[in-house]
């Protein structure tokens, strides 16, 4: 029963996410959908938080099977690998990020151009300016991504929608690698595999959005899983690795460079506290991005038992997925977008943090 | 506003660009103690600036600093020190254009890159022909320790000028 929930509705989201093709990308929408999310924008976004609250109650579902242990390992992954198929057929709705990658591949392996130098908006005539958003950027990604780029942009053989997919089928491989390391770094417990695993953002920026944020993610879990089994050189290749992707990972440095100092559970609390900090520290070079989130959950995964972390974790998780909803609205970034957005995004863990403050100061309360 | 695309003739569209093409500040200059830090600097820094594009905007980024600073070096009456810079401008300006060509031949579509040359070109002959005008025609230079020689200072400038009136 679980997997015809969890197909439908993953299949719902796949839908869905057709109608945000760009007008001037050559695969044409189906009218039904081209007209729902153009014109019927109040119920647009209706339907995408209902879409958003129905991952919640899947994955709140699992992990609530996984505490109470009635949970396989054959159907806990059955029901990963479902997911994953299902969404790896989806449209990138949300973001245009994985056309800048794309962009930045062919720079680099096609025009065979430096794309720290040249944009995309160079190439007159490039097809892919039509419907590219960032054409006027340089690579924003590290060295490392870009050449791990090569594989989907020749195996994408010049053709835009296979290009994409290959994209994508890039992003699910990691996507899976970083759930089974999950799984083995927390000794093959179901409940953080779930926990990183279905959780709505992860599934949304990673199977839909295709966003490398994993792939950075995986890499430094790696690395921690080397320099565990004593290989520390490998360790810091794969860390070095890793902040090539997306130089977010640079913050963990100094608990790497101490890492036999902390215990296992405290160093994975204070990476996810380190990632908070530069998911924080977002806006100082431009705004946060839901996506950047995983860089914390994917730590939070390994500590589920620390109760704050799994409800900051979560609150973070449906608020930055709420992020979504004054775009889907009105369609644009300015107006009261950018308030609304604010809100969405602080909220709920605000409302959680005081939640958790006033169980603090509860018992002082009653004596 | 006026829309360069509107321009049909060549020689205006260039003169049109070469109002709104600014040259860059040359920052260090010679004489300063990290001069020949900043030129190992522009060297390795070719090496980054893989791609016929990359090297052009490198190249033509050279061209456009060792051009001021050749100006600023001729308003001090640096001579000597003038005409290297003009040399070396001159230098990355043929490996610019040798870029653009390099970029043709592998079917980019050059047309922004050119337009953004020749409006370079139209500068560049715009500060040489100002710097003629304030110099000498010939120098002769005495260094301390050698016999003198005369620096061809407006040969040099007009070498330049014919340099930049490529095709």
């Amino acid at each position: 029963m679980m997997k015809v929930i969890i197909f439908v509705w993953s299949l719902l989201l796949v839908i869905f996410s057709y109608g945000f093709v760009e007008h001037s990308f050559p695969l044409p929408t189906p009218d039904f959908l081209f007209q729902l999310i153009h014109t019927h924008r109040g119920l647009t976004t209706l339907i995408y938080i209902i879409l958003v609250f129905g991952l919640f109650g899947i994955y709140f579902y699992l992990l609530r099977r996984a505490k109470q242990k009635r949970i396989t390992v054959r159907q806990t992954w059955s029901f990963v690998i479902l997911v994953s198929l299902v969404l790896f057929f989806s449209w990138p709705a949300f973001s245009h990020d994985i056309f800048n990658y794309m962009a930045t591949a062919k720079v680099t392996f096609f025009y065979q151009e430096n794309p720290y130098l040249v944009m995309p908006m160079e190439f007159t005539g490039e097809p892919m300016l039509a419907f590219m958003h960032a054409a006027n950027k340089f690579a924003l990604y590290g060295p490392a991504w870009i050449l791990l780029t090569a594989i989907p942009h020749f195996l994408g053989w010049g053709n835009l929608i296979l290009t994409v997919f290959t994209f994508k089928l890039l992003i699910l491989g990691f996507y899976l690698a970083l759930c089974w390391l999950i799984w083995k770094m927390s000794h093959r417990d179901h409940y953080a595999l779930i926990f990183f695993a279905f959780n709505p953002l992860v599934l949304i920026e990673t199977l839909v959005s295709a966003h490398n944020d994993v792939v950075m993610m995986f890499l430094v879990l790696l690395a921690f899983w080397l320099a565990e089994r004593r290989q520390r050189f490998w360790g810091w290749i794969v860390w070095l690795a890793s902040v090539g992707i997306k130089f977010a990972t640079i913050a963990l440095l100094p608990l790497i460079i101490f890492l036999r100092r902390f215990k296992r559970q405290k160093w994975f609390v204070w990476s996810a506290v380190a990632m908070l900090l530069v998911f924080l520290a977002a806006p100082l070079r431009e705004e946060i991005y839901s996506w950047y989130w995983i860089w914390v959950v994917s730590f939070v995964a390994l500590i589920p038992q620390k109760r704050f972390f799994r409800w900051l974790a979560w609150a973070f998780s449906f608020s930055l997925l709420l992020r979504y909803t004054p775009f889907l609205y009105w369609r644009n970034y300015g107006g009261l977008t950018p308030m609304v957005k604010a809100l969405t995004t602080f909220v709920p863990p605000t409302l959680m943090l005081i939640f958790f403050g006033w169980q603090k100061i509860r018992p002082w309360h009653h004596a | 506003m006026l829309n360069i695309g509107s321009i049909k003739n060549n020689f205006f569209k260039a003169a049109f660009l070469a109002v709104v093409y600014v040259l860059p500040y040359p920052g260090l200059m010679p004489g300063h103690h990290l001069y020949p830090v900043k030129q190992l600097f522009d060297q390795a820094y070719a090496y980054f600036a893989f791609g016929s594009f990359a090297r052009h905007k490198y190249e033509l980024a050279l061209a456009d600093k060792k051009l001021v600073e050749m100006k600023v070096l001729f308003e001090y009456r640096q001579y000597l020190l003038a005409l290297t810079a003009l040399d070396q401008s001159n230098n990355h300006f043929q490996k610019a254009v040798d870029f653009v060509v390099a970029a043709q031949v592998q079917g980019k579509n050059i047309q922004t890159k050119m337009a953004n040359l020749q409006a370079a070109a139209v500068k560049h002959q715009e500060v040489l022909e100002s710097v003629m005008g304030q110099t000498p025609a010939d120098f002769w230079w005495q260094p301390e320790k050698d016999e003198p020689r005369q620096l061809a200072i407006h040969q040099g400038l007009q070498k330049a000028i014919s340099i930049r009136q490529f095709k």
